[in-house]
């Protein structure tokens, strides 16, 4: 593929990181971001475009897209922020990928759209069988999973090569400041995904054309499910920290086990098991503690 | 039971107050500094940071490098007192630095 790959909000750390994976394998990124962002490390750099605007910008969606040889669609308003204000949300989650959509029929293109969405689609499904498959009925209970369907939509109805990612929650292997509260009971399944596995299926599904057309359920595999409790106080344990400040949601939240059959046998994205995770924190710690 | 983070960095807040209390009449920096550490630090203070074993090494070295530098102040060692208080600015950046954690990613 001589063409370069578009990442869309590709100025952030996950669009860094598959930046990353691309050039070193010798092929061309364009990044697509806000002028305000940090394009530090990526302008100028060889084999990297580097294209400033915003996602609901239709002029500088379309020179985005142009001549690109896929899609990695990153760019979103993210929980927190999303549940602000609807309409910005929905003007960036939903119009922006419209945009995206819009562009690539207008030129043309066979490019495949990489679409991140969520398994937070799903809404609560503690009371369903696991895992729980892409078949299962969505029902968002915030503004961004909400979005997410929306955006979905229009890439099923649009004619335009796509891959739609549910994406579970991404375990980041740093030590971080836990979510307040986190967003499961503590008696909840609960199956999250390594940030390096999410990279890795973001870029296997623009890589695999047998990946085209096809919504799949990115979690991080058997090793992963886990309990809420299971999960939190490991987290506090890796961390050194008391496991009774931790506070859970007193309702069910969206996270849960999946059916991750079809998208391992596709993307080869779970290379990364929960007790590899484990290990990473422990190092991290360790490291903190010797300084 | 040993001191937690948060527990330590109570004490290098009250150090770093002594410390700066009439710090200014021997030199204004000096004290302006302290004074911006005692304010990074309360503004810290509280956040998961100091409930975790991690902050434990680097709060530990500010609290020594602050009592080490009221030391000094106590006996009047003004010759000392510059090296003492580059030392802990240099920890407090430090600590200030690890203790600016970002939140969990979840989508």
């Amino acid at each position: 593929m001589s063409e370069p790959v578009l990442i869309t909000g590709g100025a952030g750390s996950v669009g860094r990181q598959l930046a990353g994976m691309f050039l070193a394998e010798g092929r061309p990124v364009r990044i697509f971001d806000l002028p305000f962002m940090d394009f530090t490390g990526l302008e100028g750099e060889p084999n990297v475009q580097v294209v400033k605007g915003d996602i609901t910008d239709r002029e500088s969606v379309n020179e985005a897209v142009r001549n690109v040889g896929g899609i990695l669609h990153l760019a979103a308003l993210l929980p927190p922020t999303s549940e602000r204000d609807r309409e910005k949300t929905f003007a960036v989650n939903v119009e922006g990928t419209r945009g995206i959509v819009d562009a690539l029929k207008s030129q043309g293109s066979k490019a495949t759209l990489v679409f991140t969405s969520s398994i937070s689609t799903y809404g609560d499904t503690s009371n369903e069988p696991e895992p729980i498959s892409i078949t299962q009925p969505q029902n968002p209970i915030d503004i961004y999973a909400e979005s997410k369907i929306a955006g979905e939509e229009i890439l099923i109805e649009s004619g335009v090569n796509f891959v739609i990612l549910r994406i579970a929650s991404i375990a980041v292997p740093a030590f971080l400041e836990p979510p307040e509260p986190w967003p499961f009971t503590s008696a909840q399944r609960v199956e999250m995904v390594h940030r390096d596995d999410v990279a890795d299926a973001i870029k296997s599904s623009v890589d695999t054309s047998e990946a085209i057309g096809n919504v799949f359920n990115i979690a991080g595999g058997s090793s992963w499910r886990l309990t809420g409790k299971d999960y939190v106080e490991d987290f506090f344990n890796f961390m050194g920290a008391p496991v009774d400040m931790a506070v859970y949601r007193e309702e069910p939240g969206w996270n849960d086990w999946y059916d991750t059959t079809e998208s391992q046998k596709i993307l080869k994205y779970q290379n990364r098991s929960y007790g590899f995770y484990s290990g990473e924190m422990k190092s991290i710690v360790e490291e903190m503690m010797a300084e | 039971m040993p001191q937690s983070g948060q527990e330590m960095l109570d004490e290098t807040i009250a150090t770093c107050k002594s410390i700066a209390d009439g710090l200014g009449i021997q030199n204004q920096d000096w004290e302006n500094s302290v004074v911006e550490i005692v304010e990074k630090f309360e503004e810290l203070s509280g956040t998961f940071f100091f409930k975790t074993m991690p902050s434990v090494p680097t709060t530990r070295t500010a609290m020594r490098d602050a009592a080490s530098a009221l030391e000094l102040k106590n006996v009047g060692d003004w010759d000392g007192m510059s090296t003492a208080v580059e030392t802990l600015i240099a920890s407090s950046q430090n600590l200030i630095e690890k203790a600016g954690m970002k939140g969990t990613t979840l989508t």
